[in-house]
């Protein structure tokens, strides 16, 4: 259901299948918490000499340096560091300069007109010229990345009147380029050589040094380990401070934030919400709460997708979705599933797009009253049955809702188990129904349920999420729609919005279509879960988000923060392998002990005194 | 059922006894027998205990944990918080009373074990008896290879891979154990079997006009039944031990609660980093006490079903 390079989203469950069962993960602990911190500050700067390194820890894996080949989290992160888009994204996650200053539109907005910076250089030293740009977006059409290339309209052509300005030139008026396109920039003289290649053959490209435009490149990988970026001498932006970033992947973040914690590394990324009791527990750590880019919502099947598609008629009837929002307790929902990190669900702009996401006027609000909701089931007409459960009056059938839940969302399963304690206050039976993401899948295609939880994650730009929910958004084999939810009012809305050039009135259109489809409920958006980020203050200093406060410290949509990032001063010395948080160390023993006492007793095969035993 | 004595030195008269009367006389004693060494063994005794007791929780748990206690929704307690009045082994993160969860989840937990393991038992011994009783024949080549097969797979691999294929339901769960911890018994089953086909009764039963059928569940059958049921309660502890590892690998029913999931949940939740030690130890502690007691069960019943084992150092 991802689409585009917004996915930040961390499957948790194939990570642990990596690491560790209960036992591995016990033994490992106790490793850790024994290990002593004079080893792990050997990290830490020392003489004027040494290059300063910045080490941020990561759990989602690094495989694949090459760009074309990003798949996880922490190799988008790398994506990131290294390369340039022509326009970035500024600190609300709109167009901003970058290897490009700006884009000029024509009258009919079909073309667009875009200049590079004076003096761009790639890092082996080679001028970055406007047909690098041009080459990397057809390159990307062409070899059909589609991560890079659905910023492209269909039947866009590119032209470079000169070295320094390339222009768009689209069918259709559009904002183009100013979107902006999240498609990097590489140089022609390296990937001009792949223009004959097949997308597998230009992934299993090794590059190092890695030649891009970006502060820092690529110049060593231990796959599975770490991988090392050195500063880039020809960065046109202002110098970083560290020399070196290295990316450090650990298998569980447990033993992240040990590592944290013995100074190992300096920042650790992309950590759940569960252990914030521990970070908060070690001292010099702050902890960056990033506001959500994805959200979980219970969608609502309206059927017609396929032959097998009998979802249940009720749920077409606005009042019983509405009743259903109104018994659910979003904020105990995010309180006991996200403790500390997410925030309830309203509309299906997710909040990190500052400058998109709608916060619905609280007169609109549909409030957590499951009074209520029994009330407005009563005047709907769904009496309950002998059983308390409510039947509806066209059909004659009890309301029952089978719902899956999908295993690449943390906590679905749990939400599922809530949802079917709050529906049965008002009346209503649940099925929950633990799902892998590649049956959900299927389940969404073919329409074989009632409703499910999931999660969106769409782009920074709203156009995509928007256009999921249109009705043209239900066509077809692999169509996005969630279940098929078709209004032609939305239909408009989400029009005007994709044709309307001027941002501060786009705002507003795209607000009108969130706050319809929060009145409409085709969807229940429950929860906004945090990403955290933690880093160690009196190690690094001069981070800075993106998007501004509350966005990512590290590389998710800009490389601004490792430009800015430096050593923090060394102040008062610290003990950082005090006992902080983690398990009481008198369990340890008792754990060890009860084990030992399992093992040897299983491992003795009683045969002393063995004659007492002895049969006639 | 009432006297005990032993058949070979009886000086009653067991001649007016019918065949049945007969066999049923023999079962008794031999049970009586079996159960008398049994009791005499400290480890084998410390083990049922222990079983008796989760057994009685287990079958007891609905009238002790209301279905209420226990579900998310309706969770009052304080969440992640350690042993207090009214919580005696601390709260998970919802609120719900780790104590209530360790006694609805001995269901769970042993249901899965024992069903899985009667799985694995009937294809184990169907497999060993058939492939001992056709020893050297093609049918017995076949079976054998696919034992061998499934004995050097490692399980967990063909475990994981399974239970992903076939999604996170109980009924799921019991099917991967059961099919991927059978091979052992077949192994056994089929030993011994070779060794009963060559006994005289069984040629003379053939003789007698027997079918191969009647012959493998009239004659083989309960002469290796012991060292199948030694072998099923020993299989016991580890299809526990199975469930647990595929609870906690995130391929368990999460909707369920079963030790495994308890401490998956736990897991989840950063228990180990957070220090949440009340939420993950007392389920560990659970599973290393049933997991033994079945073992040590297991190996007294092996020890005397089998005196070869006893004469051994």
């Amino acid at each position: 259901m991802l689409s585009g390079p917004a996915h930040r989203f961390v499957n948790r469950n194939a990570l642990r299948l990596l690491s560790a069962a209960f036992a591995g993960s016990l033994i490992a602990g106790l490793g850790l918490t024994g290990l002593p911190s004079a080893v792990a500050d050997s990290a830490s700067p020392s003489p004027a000499a040494a290059p300063k390194v910045l080490r941020i820890g990561l759990t989602t894996s690094i495989d694949n340096p090459n760009l074309f080949a990003v798949n996880s989290a922490a190799e988008w992160g790398s994506a990131v560091i290294q390369n340039d888009m022509a326009l970035k994204f500024g600190p609300d996650l709109t167009a901003a300069p970058g290897l490009a200053t700006g884009c000029d539109p024509s009258a009919d907005k079909r073309t667009w007109t875009c200049h590079l910076r004076d003096g761009l250089k790639w890092s082996d030293g080679e001028p970055i010229t406007s047909k690098d740009v041009v080459f990397s977006y057809n390159f990307v059409r062409d070899k059909q990345f589609d991560y890079f290339n659905s910023y492209f309209p269909e039947g866009t052509t590119f032209t470079t009147p000169d070295v320094k300005t390339y222009v768009w030139h689209m069918k259709d008026p559009g904002i183009g380029p100013m979107r902006p396109a999240w498609c990097y920039i590489v140089p022609e003289h390296i990937w001009g050589k792949y223009a004959n290649s097949t997308q597998d053959q230009i992934k299993a490209v090794k590059l190092f040094p890695n030649v891009a435009s970006g502060p820092f490149v690529m110049t060593q990988a231990n796959p599975g380990q770490n991988w090392t970026f050195s500063r880039n001498p020809y960065f046109w932006g202002p110098k970083p401070t560290y020399d070196q970033v290295v990316f450090q992947l650990y298998t569980n973040q447990e033993a992240m934030v040990q590592a944290l914690k013995n100074g190992e590394i300096d920042i650790a990324d992309g950590l759940d919400g569960p252990l914030l009791p521990a970070l908060n527990a070690i001292p010099n750590v702050a902890v960056q709460k990033v506001e959500s880019d994805f959200w979980v919502s219970m969608a609502f099947n309206f059927g017609g997708q396929g032959p097998n598609s009998h979802p249940l008629p009720a749920l077409k009837d606005l009042n019983v979705r509405k009743a259903i929002e109104m018994a659910i307790d979003k904020q105990s929902i995010v309180d006991k599933v996200y403790p500390g990190a997410a925030q309830p669900g309203e509309t299906i702009v997710r909040p990190l797009s500052t400058y998109w996401h709608l916060t619905v006027p609280a007169d609109k609000v549909i409030k957590y009253d499951p009074v209520a909701a029994n009330a407005l089931l009563d005047q709907s007409g769904y009496t309950k049955g002998a059983d308390g459960i409510r039947v509806d009056p066209k059909t004659g059938q009890p309301l029952h809702i089978t719902l899956p839940t999908s295993d690449d969302v943390n906590g679905s399963s749990d939400i599922g188990q809530l949802v079917r304690g709050y529906l049965k206050q008002i009346g209503i039976t649940v099925d929950v129904k633990p799902t892998t993401a590649a049956k959900m899948y299927d389940l969404q295609q073919s329409g074989e349920f009632d409703a499910y939880i999931w999660y969106w994650s769409g782009d920074p730009d709203p156009n995509y999420q928007i256009s999921v929910f249109s009705t043209s958004a239900c066509d077809g084999d692999g169509h996005l729609s969630d279940g098929c939810w078709k209004d032609p009012t939305y239909d408009a809305l989400d029009a005007k919005q994709r044709t309307e050039f001027d941002q501060v009135k786009r705002q507003q259109d795209v607000y009108a279509a969130q706050q319809y489809v929060y009145d409409q409920i085709p969807d229940i958006v429950l929860a906004y879960p945090n990403f955290i980020e933690a880093y160690r203050t009196d190690k690094v200093a001069g981070l800075v988000a993106t998007p501004a406060k509350v966005g990512y410290l590290t590389t998710s949509y800009d490389y601004a923060s490792m430009v800015s990032a430096h050593p923090a001063e060394q102040s008062a010395t610290t003990d950082p392998s005090s006992s902080s948080g983690g398990i009481p160390v008198w369990v340890w023993p008792l754990a060890v002990a009860a084990i030992g006492v399992g093992v040897f007793l299983s491992m003795r095969r009683s045969s002393n005194g063995s004659d007492e035993f002895e049969r006639d | 059922m009432a006297t005990h004595v032993p058949l070979g030195d009886s000086p009653e008269d067991v001649s007016s006894l019918s065949p049945r009367q007969l066999a049923w006389r023999r079962r008794s004693d031999s049970f009586g027998r079996t159960w008398s060494v049994f009791r005499s063994n400290r480890q084998a005794m410390t083990g049922l205990t222990i079983l008796v007791f989760f057994g009685l929780l287990a079958l007891f748990s609905p009238l002790l944990v209301s279905v209420d206690a226990v579900d998310p929704s309706m969770a009052s307690g304080p969440p992640n918080s350690p042993p207090i009045a009214g919580y005696p082994l601390g709260t998970d993160g919802f609120g719900r009373s780790v104590l209530s969860l360790l006694v609805v989840g001995s269901r769970v937990s042993l249901i899965v074990g024992l069903t899985a393991t009667l799985g694995a038992v009937l294809i184990g011994a169907t497999v060993g008896l058939v492939s001992g009783f056709y020893g050297g024949t093609r049918i017995d080549r076949v079976l054998s290879t696919l034992t061998d097969w499934f004995l050097v797979i490692p399980w967990l691999v063909l475990a994981i891979v399974l239970a992903a294929i076939l999604g996170p339901t109980l009924l799921n769960v019991i099917l991967v154990i059961a099919v991927t911890s059978w091979a052992m018994t077949a192994r056994i089953v089929r030993a011994q079997t070779l060794s009963v086909r060559t006994l005289p009764y069984v040629e003379r039963a053939r003789a007698l006009g027997a079918g191969d059928a009647s012959i493998i569940v009239r004659h083989v059958l309960p002469n290796v039944f012991p060292v199948i049921f030694a072998q099923a309660v020993l299989t016991v502890a580890v299809a526990i031990l199975s469930e647990t590892t595929l609870a906690i690998l995130g391929l368990g029913d999460p909707t369920s609660i079963s030790w495994g999931i308890i401490i998956e949940e736990a897991f989840n939740a950063g228990a180990m980093a957070n220090g949440y030690w009340w939420w993950m130890i007392p389920p560990g502690l659970c599973i290393i006490a049933v997991t033994l007691a079945f073992t040590m069960c297991g190996y007294a019943l092996e020890e005397i079903f089998n005196p070869r084992l006893r004469r051994r150092g």
